[in-house]
């Protein structure tokens, strides 16, 4: 029998209408427990991947990783969640507060907030606009914002590179990123995140095979975008001691840390939603093939940081513009024919 | 590859009253010059072909309590000959020419002799604090008689 | 060289250090930049300033030996080797043949330690954090034959004035030739995953040149002058021990860039493990240490020995006035001098140049502030 999440919040969602109350609070409690229900998934996700790090990389290292905070170190995260709780929130004097304080909120709830849109399985996305991938390109650009937020206002030579450094890179990554996944939209001539997983119902199907170079550059681009290796040069430690959250300690390092495992995990939703077929999938559950693909891409982006050196600033920028965006536009303009 | 009598001699001839052999235990090529000719000593046997002695391994200052004495070690690439250099420059004040403007890695060196010795080299282009802390009042350290606030001398042993 | 962008551009100091990661010790450098290119790069040393040279002036020889391998700990053999090496000319000892043997052994294992140090430290300032760790499992076996010979895994204090203070055990051998057999395939692993990497190759190759002339002027040795293409080695150039008894060869480079420094130390392991092996085959029974008065006071002279290190010559300057502790003792690191690169080459560079070019020159700072 197929575990359906999607038949088991439909009979919640019937009781909760069946019992009176007026349309907008139902509509209400609805959007709230949808949000708290994301909300859940992103901490859990979170959890997840600080601990499947930890390990991956100690077992790429030759060495084994937290082994004895629970069984295989699973509880390391919750210990490290509480160390970063109780650590003192050291704000330098010269500091400007206000752009210091709420840079890592932007950037944590811009992450978190493109999750609204996610299918996650069969009739289990939270809302199914119809201008689905855009906004998730767009939300996720705020992360540019509240990065040169942290670096301006931490008033440090360092973290004023580091951010400029990395504005310059997410900005200029997004153009190929953008354009890789316009071949599928060229396919699937809809911008809907639910039509585009729908469109895939076939293995043969997935726009892996269909636009492989697509997915490629998607894959690049989406390393640059989440300041990864070997794009971690706004983080490079050996060059500028953290970059832009030198100065943040405490709770607000804490945000800046899981907005970017958010980060992670959401281009891996896309690049699976787009590319993967979505949660299509026999035998087990969709969100259960979600979540497995999702995985896997997240798997393969923490491979690359553990294998490959860094590349430097200019480097970096040359090979996003001169090389990834024309290959962008060729394959655009293939897909353009293919699709018509 | 010249052996130590024709560099010895090749010096002598072309520097007459200023340099002069001298004998050291283990049995080396050695000189001892005047101070006011080194940096024409060093032109010297860095452009001479069959000295070509241009790789400066290191320099020390060495307090003999009459006077300070400077050792230069050069060698060659080329021909793998060494050659040691000595030379007395005064204890207090004394005053030698740099050969930082010849080879160019002695600049260090005497950086370093200048901070610990006292000794100064005229025309180095940074004679500026090195080793020691910013704020060091003491002195040049290195001498022999000098009693810094923390020094203690360890009790001999033997004979 | 980069021109910096034409129009309004102020140019500002960083201060990179004294606490960096990547200043393999406690090193200032007082950068000028224009956004990310470096006009001027002054080095600040000092903070690791102990006066080794002052102290030794009032301790006995064997007293010195412990002291000396602070000095550079990374390779404290070679430390002890040339302060004994200028000890027993002055005073003209024959060192036996079995002890000659063992210091080639733990010589040339100490300069596989500090290569595998500079592989592991160099990957790890471009970002391959994997190959540290490599490095360094491969550094423990090393650190094993050294703790079951003399005790200690950093700073050994085993060479004496006349020999070495203990026989190796019977455990060493089967190790050592364990670890020799299996390192070549090693040094293929880490090769495999730096040498042929399209990005490694970006971040190295024609970056931080520093040419044969720059070199000779400022007297750099051991690998930075090999990768500017001079074939100068002072095992075979300026022998000392029995190095005359082993076959290897001398790895050079072309031009003198990080890349050239890298594959010349990456050469150098599988040379170094050859002279081990080599010297593991010869090695014959005897004493281990020259006789001696149990009071080491050598005759009146004045030497300058010097060794290859891994990092270049070390030197050591010693005069003895008949006493039984040194009159002046002088040392002298590879990394001295190539410190002194760094306002050379640093102008028009960008930051990242200058973190891996730092990196190739394996400087360790206690070498430069004694």
């Amino acid at each position: 029998m197929r575990l359906e999440l999607s038949s088991l919040l439909k009979v919640i969602g019937d009781w909760i209408s069946s019992l009176g109350l007026p349309v907008w609070l139902v509509d209400l409690i609805e959007m709230c427990g949808a949000a708290a229900m994301v909300m859940g998934m992103a901490f859990l996700i979170i959890l997840f991947l600080v601990w499947w790090e930890r390990k991956l990389s100690g077992h790429f290292q030759q060495r084994l990783g937290p082994m004895r905070t629970g069984w295989h170190g699973w509880l390391q995260t919750i210990a490290d969640g509480i160390k970063l709780f109780q650590k003192e929130d050291i704000i330098p004097k010269t500091v400007d507060r206000k752009v210091f304080y709420w840079a890592p909120v932007i950037c944590f709830a811009s992450s978190f907030a493109a999750f609204a849109c996610l299918p996650w399985g069969k009739n289990l996305w939270p809302t199914d606009l119809n201008i689905g991938i855009l906004y998730i390109f767009a939300i996720t650009t705020f992360v540019v914002i509240s990065l040169l937020m942290a670096g301006w206002s931490s008033n440090n030579k360092y973290a004023l590179l580091g951010g400029m450094r990395s504005a310059a890179q997410i900005v200029s990554y997004e153009v190929p990123l953008t354009l890789s996944v316009l071949g599928v939209i060229v396919a699937t001539q809809s911008l809907s995140m639910v039509a585009i997983v729908g469109a895939q119902e076939k293995v043969y199907n997935w726009f892996i095979f269909r636009q492989p170079l697509g997915f490629l550059i998607y894959l690049i681009a989406a390393t640059a975008e989440t300041n990864r290796a070997p794009f971690d040069i706004p983080e490079a430690e050996q060059e500028l001691v953290a970059g832009f959250n030198i100065e943040y300690s405490g709770m607000k390092f804490a945000m800046f840390f899981m907005a970017e495992f958010l980060n992670l995990f959401l281009v891996s939703a896309v690049a699976v939603t787009l590319f993967l077929g979505g949660w299509h999938g026999p035998f087990l559950p969709s969100w259960l093939w979600f979540l497995l693909k999702a995985f896997f891409i997240v798997f393969v982006i923490i491979w690359f940081k553990w294998t490959y050196p860094r590349l430097r600033v200019d480097q970096l920028m040359e090979f996003c513009w001169k090389f990834l965006l024309p290959l962008a536009f060729l394959n655009l303009i293939v897909a353009g024919f293919l699709f018509r | 590859m010249a052996d130590s009598g024709t560099i010895i001699r090749l010096l002598v001839e072309k520097f007459p009253s200023q340099v002069e052999a001298i004998e050291l235990n283990p049995k080396q090529t050695a000189v001892q010059i005047d101070p006011r000719i080194v940096v024409a000593f060093f032109e010297f046997i860095k452009t001479h072909p069959d000295l070509k002695m241009a790789y400066l391994s290191s320099i020390s200052g060495v307090d003999m309590t009459t006077n300070i004495d400077i050792v230069y070690f050069l060698s060659s690439i080329e021909y793998k000959h060494k050659l040691t250099v000595r030379t007395k420059v005064n204890r207090k004040g004394g005053k030698i020419d740099t050969i930082s403007t010849v080879i160019k890695g002695a600049n260090w060196f005497e950086r370093e002799i200048w901070e610990l010795f006292g000794v100064e080299f005229l025309g180095h282009p940074n004679l500026t604090q090195f080793l020691l802390p910013d704020d060091w009042d003491e002195g040049p350290p290195m001498l022999r008689d000098w009693t810094g606030r923390n020094f203690v001398k360890m009790p001999e042993i033997g004979g | 060289m980069r021109e910096p962008a034409a129009g309004y551009s102020e140019e500002f100091e960083v201060n990179m250090g004294p606490q960096h990661p990547s200043t393999h010790g406690v090193l200032r450098l007082l950068l000028r930049m224009d956004g990310e290119i470096i006009k001027n790069a002054e080095p600040h040393v000092g903070y690791l300033h102990r006066a080794i040279e002052k102290i030794c002036e009032n301790r006995t020889y064997p007293q010195c030996i412990p002291l000396l391998d602070r000095f550079e700990y990374v390779t404290s053999m070679s430390t002890e080797e040339v302060f004994c090496l200028a000890a027993e000319r002055i005073a003209a000892i024959e060192v036996p043949e079995r002890a000659e043997y063992l210091r080639i052994i733990m010589l040339e294992l100490d300069r596989i330690a500090s290569h595998l140090i500079f592989l592991g430290t160099f990957s790890l300032d471009l970002g391959a954090i994997t190959p540290f760790l490599y490095c360094i499992r491969e550094r423990e076996t090393i650190m094993d034959l050294f703790e079951m010979t003399c005790g200690q895994r950093l700073t050994y204090n085993y060479i004496r004035v006349g020999g070495v203070s203990q026989d190796i055990p019977e455990q060493f051998l089967p190790l050592a030739r364990k670890f020799v057999d299996t390192f070549q395939h090693r040094v293929d692993d880490y090769e495999a995953l730096l040498t042929e990497n399209p990005i490694f190759l970006a971040r190295t190759k024609n970056v931080g040149i520093v040419n044969k002339q720059v070199c000779l002027d400022y007297g750099a040795s051991g690998p930075v002058l090999r990768a500017a293409g001079v074939e100068w080695d002072l095992r075979r150039d300026d022998p000392y021990s029995i190095y005359d008894r082993f076959k290897f060869e001398i790895p050079t480079g072309t031009v003198g860039d990080v890349w050239d420094r890298y594959m010349v130390r990456v050469r150098e392991l599988r040379q170094s493990n050859e002279i081990v092996r080599q010297a593991l085959d010869q090695l014959p029974t005897g004493d281990i240490k020259a006789k001696m008065k149990p009071l080491f006071k050598p005759p009146v002279g004045e030497v300058y020995a010097r060794i290859e290190n891994s990092r270049g010559e070390m030197g050591c300057h010693i005069i003895s006035d008949g006493s039984t502790k040194p009159y002046r003792l002088k040392l002298r690191g590879g990394s001295f001098c190539h410190t002194q690169l760094i306002p050379e080459v640093a102008p028009g560079i960008m930051i990242a140049d200058l973190v891996a070019m730092f990196a190739s020159l394996d400087v360790i700072l206690p070498e430069v502030d004694r």
